[in-house]
């Protein structure tokens, strides 16, 4: 053998390692850039029908209503708005709910369906919820929020409601078998402060 | 040629391959900040609209939480910035608009700690110019960053501005 013949494979070896290499990182990479753009989508979709809800909390037309929050806890709130601005004025019961029931269309053992209901329609939300937490604040810009569940003087103080949402990829990826698994996070939190708890306290 | 042309080749191969390597590692990286940053983005927005409904909640000025509505428009309006004993950090103490005026904290959210100032001025209601005399609109700058969201020199750290105008007789 000659020394041009041997060092030619050692290097030939080296520059198909480093190829190999560099196509499990871009597949790496590539898994993970493509499942964090759809779960930032759908953590922006779930976002904006819940910036459609909240701040609506207590709404009617002629502002007659006595009971704003009919329930609050941690993973559920319920509340009377007139959500749909129906020009009857007819108020709706709106519900929130991280249900206990995972979301068997996942391979992510820790995702939960989440629920809407608005005046007994219901919406089930499987987008890879991991997190939906509630918390409940009486004072503007305060920073310890209020025990749940609620009691019914607390949901008349309520005066903001923090969400706090975290979304996970349906599957997981590894970069290699040396490797964990993860899933792919995207998160979202979010005071608001409906017009109608202006009054509250 | 000689008896090293061939490893001359393939040492020329290997650079080749090296560069192409490198190219595809800075595309992956760029394309994995962009990712990252769009995630810090959305937090960024969601502070800022959380400092400005929170604001919205409050009276448009001092003038108006004292029991009674201000005579002489808009001269009867106070100052801005908090008010004698009110407290210049506490958000929860604050009691009109403009107490935001010159706050500053450290938000902390899910995705880590984020730098937000807040700035209040009047604005002229004719030529839509800050003006440093009272008037029926005011304006709030909020002003967000964060360590993890920097420019593209990956030293100078991002700021987001995000401004929002308040008008007495729009409340």
């Amino acid at each position: 053998m000659n020394l041009n013949l041997i060092s030619g494979s050692i290097v030939s070896g080296m520059v198909l390692l480093t190829i190999g290499m560099m196509n499990r990182g871009v597949n790496y990479n590539s898994q993970d850039i493509t499942l964090s753009s759809i779960k930032q989508e759908q953590k922006i979709e779930l976002s904006e029908v819940l910036s459609h809800d909240l701040p609506k909390i207590g709404y009617t037309s002629d502002n007659s209503l006595d009971t704003l929050i009919a329930y609050a806890d941690e993973k559920s709130i319920a509340y009377y708005s007139n959500i749909d601005n129906s020009a009857d004025g007819s108020v709706e019961l709106v519900t929130w709910e991280l249900t206990n029931e995972a979301d068997v269309s996942t391979d992510n053992p820790n995702d939960y369906k989440l629920v809407r209901t608005v005046g007994g329609t219901t919406t089930n939300i499987s987008l890879g919820i991991t997190t939906f937490t509630l918390n409940y604040y009486d004072k503007l810009g305060g920073t310890t929020p209020l025990t749940t569940p609620l009691s019914s003087a607390d949901m008349d103080n309520v005066k903001q409601i923090e969400v706090v949402l975290v979304l996970e990829s349906a599957e997981s990826i590894q970069y290699s078998q040396n490797t964990g698994e993860k899933f792919v996070k995207s998160a979202w939190v979010k005071r608001f402060t409906p017009r109608n708890l202006k009054g509250n306290g | 040629m000689n008896d090293y042309s061939n490893i001359i080749q393939v040492i020329g191969a290997m650079m080749l391959v090296s560069v192409l390597v490198t190219n595809a590692n800075k595309t992956s990286f760029l394309n994995k900040r962009m990712i990252v940053e769009g995630e810090y983005e959305t937090a960024v927005t969601a502070i800022a609209q959380d400092i400005m409904e929170e604001s919205r909640a409050l009276p448009f000025d001092e003038a108006e939480t004292e029991g009674a509505l201000p005579v002489n428009i808009p001269f009867d309006f106070s100052l801005l910035g908090t008010d004698s004993g009110e407290s210049t950090t506490d958000r929860s103490e604050f009691d009109d608009f403009d107490d935001y005026d010159d706050w500053n904290g450290t938000v902390t959210t899910i995705h880590g700690d984020f730098e937000v100032s807040v700035n209040i001025t009047y604005i002229n209601s004719t030529t839509q110019a800050p003006t440093v005399s009272k008037s029926t609109i005011k304006r709030m700058d909020i002003t967000i960053s964060s360590n993890t969201l920097r420019e593209q020199d990956q030293e100078t750290i991002k700021t987001y501005n995000y401004s929002y105008i308040r008008s007495y007789y729009a409340n």
